[in-house]
């Protein structure tokens, strides 16, 4: 008889408390398209896992879908390299050539993962997981997985939806952290942007090139790097049209669906409802206030330097995160708010692609030096 | 650099945090630069 209540005696308020979680998420996808595409799979999935016995996940002797999913997709880690693939072809490095100094933004932007990780390791964690908290600072769903299934495997829950929800919430994030750093007079720069074609040979050799040398700088980041400008390379041969729209269209849907829902599966009450979640939680946005800061303050320093007509307006340096294109729309809209005709998108978006190569750089350090540090 | 790095694995967590930080930037800018150099190359060399 037991047996047969069995789905209503073996669930605790421990597990309502993830279904409520798993709802806010799903709430948030729906109702305010915070990362929709992310936010729900990841929200159903923590209600399955959580729901009674877990047979979506299932046991070790008798896997479940989500722990086949999980073993064949993130473990080895398979779904964040597909989804790097995508990523590559939909980027277009076109704003970055046309202006290559919004380049080094891309790697001020990435102070967050580092000040994060000096904030995790003060707070008790030890260097792997606090690298692996700090990575939530790349603002790069992907590269979050990816280190986290290296460093941290049991904080792969809270470290994913924290980097997928902060993702979501640069439009809250980023403009008081911005207009704290800034004058109304830095804000209203404006810069000059000239429309010239990139030359096709630029943009065709510029990711075979780059998989190069990040693999003598950082040979751990070849996966990363190398599946990014695979994409890329793709995109910007122009013969492979359909793969390129495969690419960016029905494998990024795909995976992007598989990826969610097995991350919402790595979210069990007893993974997930610790302390640690809600530090881990705090400890991402903080990181993208750091990211937003030193970005900002890198381009007042620059400033310092540059001739008067070369100035760069500081908000730009904000776009140096990895989240795009929401940050760059974020940074154009401020700056129309500031000033109405002040258009500084393109530069915003040369410096939001550069933060797509500072972020996955950043996790290649971040994979290279840990295990040097700790051996 | 070897030197640097048994200073750095004898520290403390927090040592060795300070030093994946400078070490982590400090990478993250040579890469980006040496890429600012490539595609100021690529450019030229486009060009001619």
């Amino acid at each position: 008889m037991e047996e047969l209540f069995a789905g209503f005696t073996s669930v605790g308020y421990r597990q309502f408390i993830m279904y409520a979680i798993g709802g806010a998420l799903i709430w948030l996808a729906v109702k305010k398209e915070y990362e929709p595409m992310l936010l729900l799979p990841i929200g159903f999935g923590a209600i399955l896992t959580n729901l009674p016995l877990s047979f979506a996940v299932g046991t070790a002797q008798e896997p479940g879908f989500l722990r086949i999913l999980l073993d064949a997709g993130i473990m080895t880690e398979l779904f964040p390299i597909l989804i790097f693939i995508a990523v590559g072809a939909m980027i277009d490095f076109g704003p970055l050539f046309k202006n290559p100094l919004m380049i080094f933004f891309g790697a001020a932007a990435q102070l967050g993962i580092f000040a994060t990780v000096l904030l995790a390791v003060a707070l008790g964690f030890d260097l792997k997981v606090a690298a692996a908290i700090g990575i939530i600072g790349a603002a790069d769903g992907p590269t979050s997985i990816y280190v986290a299934k290296r460093f941290a495997v049991q904080y792969l829950g809270p470290i994913s939806v924290a980097a997928y929800s902060y993702m979501s919430l640069v439009p809250i994030i980023q403009p008081p952290v911005i207009r704290l750093l800034t004058t109304k007079k830095e804000r209203t720069m404006r810069m000059e942007y000239r429309e010239e074609p990139v030359p096709r040979l630029l943009k065709i050799l510029f990711p075979i090139l780059v998989t190069m040398i990040s693999g003598f700088v950082a040979p751990i980041s070849v996966p990363l790097v190398g599946s990014l400008m695979f994409g890329n390379l793709i995109r910007e041969s122009v013969v492979l049209e359909r793969l390129s729209q495969t690419a960016q269209n029905e494998l990024a849907y795909l995976v992007t669906l598989l990826l969610g829902i097995t991350i919402g599966s790595t979210m069990s009450a007893d993974a997930f409802l610790r302390r640690e979640t809600l530090l881990i939680l705090g400890m991402g946005l903080l990181a993208f206030v750091f990211d937003t800061a030193g970005g900002v303050l890198f381009a007042k320093f620059l400033n310092l330097f540059l001739p008067r007509d070369r100035k760069v307006n500081p908000m730009i340096g904000a776009c140096g995160i990895s989240a795009f294109p929401m940050s760059a729309r974020v940074i154009q809209r401020m700056a129309q708010e500031e000033e109405r005709g002040n258009i500084i998108l393109m530069q915003a978006v040369g410096a939001n692609v550069a933060g797509q190569l500072g972020s996955i750089v950043a996790g290649g350090m971040v994979l290279a030096l840990v295990p040097l540090l700790v051996r | 650099m070897e030197a640097w790095l048994d200073t750095l694995r004898s520290a403390d967590t927090l040592g060795k945090a300070a030093g994946l930080a400078v070490f982590g930037m400090a990478g993250v800018f040579v890469t980006l630069f040496l890429f600012y150099l490539l595609i100021s190359a690529l450019e030229k060399l486009s060009k001619k």
